[in-house]
C-alpha cells in the first residue's frame, strides 16, 4: 500500500489484516455465504462456515479471504 | 418426533434465528440475511407452537394459549422426568 495512503473508512477498505493502518485494529467485514445446517450449527456454536474455527485453527487458517500459513 | 427430539428442534431453529439476528445486527442492509432470518423464525415460531400444543408451554406468556393455568405443571427442566 502506498506510504500516503489514508485509511478514509477501514470498511470499505477490502484489504486483508495489513493495511497499513498502525494502531487500528482491524477485523474485516464478514460477508455471508453458505449458511449450515441448523443441527450442525447448533453443536458448532455458529451458522456460518466461515465462523467455524477450531482451536487448532485459530490463527492459521483463513476460512474467507484465502490467507493461511501453508499457502 | 418425541419430545426431547421436538425441543431440540426448536432450540436448534431459536439458535440459527439468533445468529442471523446478530449478523443483520452488523448488516442491516444485507437483504439476503434479512430473508433468512424470516424463513429462520418463521419455522421457529412453528415448531414451537406445535411442541406447546402437544407438551405444553415453553415460556410463560405461551400459558395464556391454553384453557387452564399449566405453567405450574410437571416437569420442570431441572427435573428428572424432564430428562429421560
Amino acid at each position: 500500500m502506498e506510504k500516503n495512503k489514508t485509511c478514509v473508512n477501514a470498511a470499505d477498505m477490502i484489504c486483508v489484516g495489513s493495511c497499513g493502518c498502525v494502531g487500528y485494529a482491524y477485523v474485516p467485514v464478514q460477508e455471508m455465504d453458505d449458511l449450515m445446517d441448523v443441527s450442525r450449527a447448533v453443536r458448532c456454536g455458529t451458522i456460518f462456515p466461515e465462523l467455524e474455527l477450531g482451536i487448532d485453527e485459530y490463527g492459521k487458517v483463513c476460512k474467507q479471504w484465502g490467507c493461511s500459513e501453508d499457502e | 418426533m418425541n419430545k426431547n427430539e421436538m425441543l431440540y428442534k426448536v432450540q436448534q431453529y431459536n439458535f440459527a434465528a439468533y445468529d442471523m439476528l446478530l449478523y443483520l445486527d452488523t448488516h442491516p442492509d444485507d437483504r439476503k440475511a434479512f430473508r433468512m432470518f424470516r424463513q429462520l423464525v418463521e419455522k421457529y415460531k412453528k415448531l414451537k407452537a406445535e411442541y406447546e400444543e402437544k407438551f405444553g408451554p415453553l415460556e410463560a406468556y405461551s400459558a395464556a394459549d391454553f384453557d387452564s393455568f399449566n405453567w405450574l405443571k410437571s416437569p420442570w427442566p431441572w427435573e428428572r422426568m424432564a430428562n429421560v
